[in-house]
């Protein structure tokens, strides 16, 4: 008899903390500094109020759905080609993010420490963490989300903690950065930065308490905005404006920047268990999120038999960009152009059309 | 006729056996299973319960009967169907024969089961008997042939048993003596039959069991026990007179303490059970009897509190156990390994102590322990990860020190694990992170040494590891001075040979001592293994390696259960209860909950004041002393 996965508010809280936040490892306190200058983190704020009030739009618009996934929702909408067109979408958009963030942890590690290792051998070690990690489940994965996203988000709090003596709040000003209109239109395209909330649609049929869906959606919402403004803002206040725009790895910076007395001189490589963890669950819940998409898509019966292939496809795909620089551009001008169109714009449309279609029904149930 | 007979032959083959033997557990029905839950509920669950055998045998004599005629008619019924209605015959179809009747195929169980009832004639019993036990060659297999007077007439009798395991003073005085001159007393018997009589008045032992086939007087009597054969009577009694020798209670070898008790169990079921109770003193302490192993039948005994353990807990506990099928079943360990949901998980599921005072602690939480005969280690299910790094002593000891040692543990544990493979990746991959002159003194020890790190690091782990093992197999003191000789000898030597450099032994000794600060040694084991993966991953990729070494272990045991139970319950999944006696001791008045993962039929341990003395009055909490400043 197969067991029931449930999942807890907690862990689902977790799962999506750390596959929205794990970006702040890679490169966002940079990008969103490159955006809006030393208003990274103003924009980042705006940004999180309006998807805040999307999600609750969406969440508000689901109630009505409780306990069907956003494929089923699709299927309610535009019967099983919805379905699959939704899915495709789905499919493509993680197909398009997991082999740029597994390059991009991959490059960043070899950056850090591993220097004369080919970054193929660093992507094949990540490899084999997010297959043990999809091949367990999503009841296993939510489960080491809780242990690990605490000690994730210590970590970072002792980061930002241990910088304070390098905070200079000049280094904020000018306030608005490179403009209110600037903030705007790029924070429309920085709305992607938590297009990894697509997962909380997923993982509905699974919650222990469905009835508290919303709530998860606003913690994790919370959590995720508290420290990706938190940590652009740091940043900002540690590197002056133009040196903001050059690192690649701005949190190893930060590190990078903590004096702890003679002893103990250079601390960042202990950081690296850090983001490997981080690494290891965004790529393992994303690979598991590709393969059930995918089983559910088309109406599978197995979902184990997809890792390996989709395995080789992540990592195929990520090793083709050529070199870190090639893989960011990726994720910046691609990816956070469409994918808050795929996160917001189709669920919003799939339950809208859903709902409506319902109340037809309904409606013609009770003429009848 | 023959095709229809083979076809019907292949499909009820598959039905499941029915119970041959009360001895050899099959899983019970709906109505003995809750025939025997009422049992259990009542206290009754032990081999010797005279009146709930006599039931047992009746219910299932009837319904082998009625399955039998079941059958029967079935066969008969599809006969007449297929010539009513003219139905050719079909070629025989060729069925793969099912599991359950290969194995008995190549058993030779079957025979042994089946030595039929107690015949009427005590000459039949007798050669019956010898045949059993080939008395003729078995030199420990006795027989006492007597003369008893019931009722005025005189019948002739036996008993058997083996030289050594039974109690000779017990079976004189109790069994033989009476039976030869009460049975000259004028007693009252009118009323009763010979049997009755011999029953309640020529054996004045306190257990005695009638038995009507021969395999219950043969596992009796194979168990210590006495058989009792009298004529005409078609049935025998056996008793039970177990007097082998045996260990006698002493102190704890694996788990010692300083304070708290210092008793251990030992190879005996019933003294194991015995100390249980008398350290639990508990009414509501069941000890159900269940006996594994289709030849050794070895008597194990499932221990919990009725009105605290999970009753479903309980009931998979039991059903796991019944379920086993193997020949012999010697120790508490091969019973884990039968009983534990993942064969292949790096770490224990069930936890082996072999201290009374810790399983009656466990019971007190609503958790089942499994006592096997044979065994002085005890199994308590289901546990998590943090029972296992739990010592018997933390209980006994103030909070403050409690919380200390197990500080000290957890970081025994992350020496074993990681420590050798955390020195790898950083001389390897990480140089950075040592300050520079620690980074000189590691070069400079190192200069010398032809072999890379890792060479030297598993030369030396491996080293270690034998020289334990070694310690282990060497009989008495020479262990001990192998151990000392073996590691001083051979680490300065190793050095002066300039095979490793000084640090390292440093390093290996440091894990090797952080391996002993492990209390449950199966974990201990565990992760003396591991390492050897994690040096490895650390050989590979430095501190990446480590991190998915880690990853992955945590994986395994967030992915694990045990009875049920998450390994890694309460955090990971977070459960809604208080997160008491995990990591941190909490003082004991504060242990006012049992733990929520086990779902016990009582969640309260204490009230939310259990030291009544702190109250002084309506209202007011003073913690020991006047509290004036308020």
């Amino acid at each position: 008899m197969e067991r029931k996965i449930k999942i807890g508010n907690f862990e689902a809280a977790c799962l999506l903390l750390n596959m929205i936040s794990s970006k702040i490892i890679l490169d966002f306190p940079r990008t969103v500094a490159e955006d809006a200058g030393t208003a990274g983190w103003l924009m980042t704020l705006l940004v999180s109020v309006a998807v805040f009030a999307i999600f609750s739009v969406i969440s508000k618009l689901y109630k009505k759905f409780s306990g069907q996934d956003i494929l089923d929702v699709g299927e309610s909408a535009f019967g099983t080609v919805g379905k699959i067109l939704a899915g495709i979408l789905f499919l493509v958009q993680f197909l398009l993010i997991i082999p740029v963030i597994l390059r991009g942890f991959a490059e960043d590690i070899k950056v850090i420490s591993l220097a004369s290792t080919p970054v193929s051998l660093v992507m094949l070690l990540f490899c084999a963490g997010m297959v043990v990690g999809a091949y367990l489940g999503l009841e296993t994965l939510v489960r080491i989300h809780a242990l690990l996203v605490p000690l994730l988000a210590a970590a970072f709090t002792v980061i930002s903690i241990m910088n304070i003596p390098n905070f200079e709040f000049s280094r904020l000003a000018p306030w608005l950065g490179r403009g209110a209109e600037t903030i705007l239109k790029e924070g429309v395209k920085n709305l992607s930065i938590y297009s990894e909330l697509i997962a909380l649609f997923f993982i509905m049929p699974f919650l222990h308490k469905k009835s508290d869906f919303a709530g998860i959606g606003r913690y994790s919402l919370f959590f995720s905005a508290l420290f990706l403004v938190f940590s652009s803002m740091c940043y900002t206040l540690v590197y002056p404006y133009p040196a903001t725009t050059e690192y690649f790895l701005p949190m190893y910076q930060m590190t990078r920047a903590i004096r702890l007395g003679r002893f103990f001189t250079r601390i960042e490589s202990a950081f690296i268990v850090i983001w490997a963890f981080s690494a290891f669950l965004y790529l393992s819940s994303g690979l598991y999120f590709l393969t059930w998409i995918f089983q559910k898509t088309f109406a599978l019966q197995k979902r184990k038999p997809l890792i390996l292939p989709f395995t080789i496809l992540v990592f195929t795909g990520g090793i083709i960009p050529e070199n870190l620089y090639s893989t960011l551009q990726i994720e910046m001008e691609l990816y956070r152009s469409v994918s808050w169109i795929i996160t917001f714009l189709l669920p919003l449309l799939l339950l809208g059309i859903a709902t409506i279609r319902s109340r037809n029904k309904k409606r013609k149930e009770a003429a009848e | 006729m023959k095709s229809i007979k083979t076809y019907l032959k292949a499909i009820f083959l598959f039905s499941p056996g029915k119970p041959k033997d009360p001895f050899i557990l099959e899983a019970p029905s709906k109505d003995e299973e809750q025939d025997s839950k009422k049992d259990s509920e009542q206290g009754h669950g032990g081999i010797y319960e005279h009146g709930a055998e006599k039931e047992d045998d009746i219910r299932r004599n009837k319904m082998k009967k009625e399955s039998e005629d079941k059958e029967k008619g079935d066969i008969k019924e599809q006969e007449k169907r297929r010539s009513k209605e003219n139905i050719p015959s079909r070629k025989p179809v060729i069925q793969p024969i099912p599991l359950e009747e290969k194995d008995n195929a190549h058993s030779d169980k079957k025979e042994d089961d089946d030595i039929g009832d107690i015949h009427a004639s005590i000459k039949d019993c007798l050669e019956k008997i010898k045949s059993i036990y080939t008395a003729d060659i078995n030199g420990d297999f006795k027989i006492r042939e007597f003369r008893i007077r019931v009722k005025g007439k005189i019948y002739s009798a036996f008993v058997c048993f083996f030289d050594g395991m039974i109690d000779r003073l017990l079976v004189n005085i109790s069994i033989l003596q009476p039976l030869m001159t009460l049975s000259t007393l004028p007693i009252d018997t009118e009323e009763q039959s010979v049997q009755e009589v011999i029953y309640n008045h020529l054996m004045p032992q306190n257990q005695i069991k009638t038995c009507k086939t021969y395999q219950e007087v043969v596992d009796e009597v194979n168990f210590g026990g006495i058989g009792i054969f009298i004529d005409s009577l078609g049935v025998a009694f056996s008793g039970d007179v177990k007097g082998w020798e045996h260990r006698t209670v002493d102190k704890p070898t694996s788990e010692l303490n300083i304070r708290g008790p210092k008793e251990a169990f030992n190879e005996t079921n019933r003294m194991n059970t015995a100390l249980l109770r008398k350290t639990l003193k508990d009414e509501n302490l069941i000890v159900e009897d269940v006996l594994i192993g289709t030849r050794s039948k070895t008597p194990c005994s499932i221990v919990y509190i009725k009105n605290l353990a999970n009753s479903s807990l309980v009931d998979e506990v039991r059903r796991r156990m019944k379920s086993i099928k193997v020949g012999y079943l010697q120790d508490s360990g091969e019973l884990e390994q039968l009983l534990e949901d993942s064969t292949f998980l790096p770490a224990p599921q069930m936890l082996l102590t072999e201290r009374p005072d810790r399983v009656a602690s466990y019971l007190g939480e609503g958790r089942v322990g499994i006592i096997v005969h044979g065994s002085p280690y005890v199994i308590i299910a289901p546990v998590t990860l943090f029972n296992l790094i739990h010592s018997p002593e933390d209980s006994y000891l103030r909070y403050p020190y409690a919380t200390l040692l197990r500080f000290i543990r957890i970081m025994g544990i992350l020496f074993t694990l990681l420590l050798p493979s955390i020195y790898l990746a950083i001389t390897n991959f990480h140089q950075e992170m040592l300050p520079t002159d620690l980074l000189l003194a590691i070069a400079s020890s190192r200069e010398k040494v032809p072999f890379p790190t890792i060479v030297s690091i598993l030369i030396m782990e491996l080293a270690f590891e034998l020289i334990r093992e070694a310690g282990i197999r060497i009989p008495g003191p020479i262990g001990t001075t192998l151990g000392i000789v073996g590691a001083l000898i051979l680490g300065q030597a190793a050095v002066s040979a300039n095979l490793v450099s000084p640090i390292l032994i440093i390093i290996v000794a440091v894990t090797g001592i952080g391996s002993f600060a492990i209390p449950d040694f199966s974990l201990g084991y565990s992760f003396r293994a591991i390492r050897f993966i994690y040096l490895l991953l650390a050989s590979i990729s430095g501190l990446l390696g480590i991190a998915l070494g880690i990853f992955v272990y945590l994986l395994f045991l967030a992915h694990a259960h045990s009875f049920g139970v998450p390994f890694l319950v309460p955090f990971a999944p977070k459960t809604t209860g208080k997160r008491t006696n995990t990591i941190f001791k909490t003082p004991l008045w504060k242990e006012e909950d049992r733990p929520d993962f086990l779902n016990p039929k009582a969640v309260r341990k204490q009230p939310s004041i259990s030291r009544g003395w702190v109250i002084k009055e309506k209202g007011v909490i003073e913690d020991g002393e006047k509290n004036k400043d308020r």
